[in-house]
């Protein structure tokens, strides 16, 4: 087929584009992050049984220690991302899948000078659905409020289930917007909704009944 | 704690003598390998309590051996261990895996998994 053409590259086209070669790029940058971080952490570990408590050695292996951890604790909360995008259709916890994409923004993002604040539903919240896209969903509500907060802001992220709708609800504003659409077509997908406002973005999607 | 004799493969030398160095720590006899193909070899002639394998190497990777394993050494236990982001946990249960321990991990999640992968 030939691609060529006089139309002008789209700039939006174009960074989705560059999002999603990284996004591919990004499962093996992990696995090749994995192995010496093993290697890094498990010496540090073994060192440390055999240091002297107390020593000023001892206390500089604990350090390496929890700051190996640290990264660890990174690298899987991405593992996880990545290996939802390929988890098949299924019954799912739309609170906890919540709960773990707070987790992946507070271990990835950049962004520290804005609280971000999880409130989650007292009660399981089941629905079924496709994991990877929920998550890709709430993620792209969430990147977008911290982008609308700026400096000393706060975003919140709340599950909940109410009369036969499973939703998260996350406040802060839409920011660029980037993906939005996306997570409305994912909602539909769903069987739900996307509701926005300047304030809230809602993601609505049918409770799932008891089998 | 029993003693058990067991097989590590992994094509990362780092990676590979480390969890030697861990489950030797806890009393047990860990015998290292750098690929599935040397696995295969050694396990023809001699005996192991437990397999844990890495999933990707050149070669004969982590699935192949887990494979080999079923079909000729049958109640040979082994563990997945792997850093890769794709399902290897739910192909490794279908396959017979004992269990799956995703990289990075800590000293006592590899002794844990191995206690598991030995009780089955």
């Amino acid at each position: 087929m030939n691609r060529t053409s006089d139309i002008p590259v789209d700039g939006d086209l174009v960074e989705v584009g560059r999002l999603a070669a990284l996004g591919r790029l990004t499962p093996g940058a992990l696995h090749e992050i994995a192995n010496p971080l093993v290697a890094l952490l498990g010496t540090a570990e073994l060192l440390l049984l055999d240091a002297e408590r107390g020593t000023k050695g001892a206390e500089r292996l604990e350090l390496v220690v929890d700051t190996a951890r640290e990264i660890s604790a990174i690298v899987r909360a991405l593992q996880a991302y990545s290996r939802d995008r390929a988890a098949p259709r299924g019954p799912i916890a739309l609170d906890r899948l919540a709960a773990e994409t707070v987790e992946l923004v507070r271990r990835t993002s950049a962004v520290r000078d804005v609280a971000l604040e999880e409130v989650r539903a007292e009660v399981e919240v089941p629905v079924e659905g496709l994991p990877g896209e929920l998550k890709q969903a709430v993620l792209t509500l969430i990147l977008n409020a911290l982008e609308a907060q700026g400096g000393g802001g706060k975003v919140t992220v709340a599950s909940a289930a109410a009369e036969g709708s499973a939703t998260v609800t996350v406040t802060g504003g839409r920011g660029s917007g980037l993906g939005l659409d996306a997570c409305a077509a994912v909602a539909r997908a769903h069987g739900g909704g996307l509701e926005e406002s300047d304030a809230a973005a809602v993601l609505r999607i049918p409770l799932r009944s008891a089998p | 704690m029993r003693v058990s004799r067991i097989l590590v493969v992994d094509d990362e030398p780092n990676v590979r003598e480390l969890e030697c160095a861990v489950l030797a720590s806890v009393g047990h006899d860990a015998v290292g390998v750098s690929s599935g193909d040397e696995a295969v070899l050694l396990l023809d002639r001699d005996r192991f309590d437990l397999v844990v394998t890495d999933v990707i190497m050149p070669g004969l990777d982590g699935f192949g051996l887990l494979a080999h394993v079923v079909a000729h050494h049958a109640g040979l236990p082994v563990l997945l261990v792997t850093g890769a982001v794709d399902r290897a946990h739910a192909l490794a249960s279908a396959q017979g895996a004992a269990g799956v321990l995703y990289k990075p991990f800590t000293h006592t999640e590899l002794r844990d998994a191995v206690a598991r992968a030995l009780e089955d």
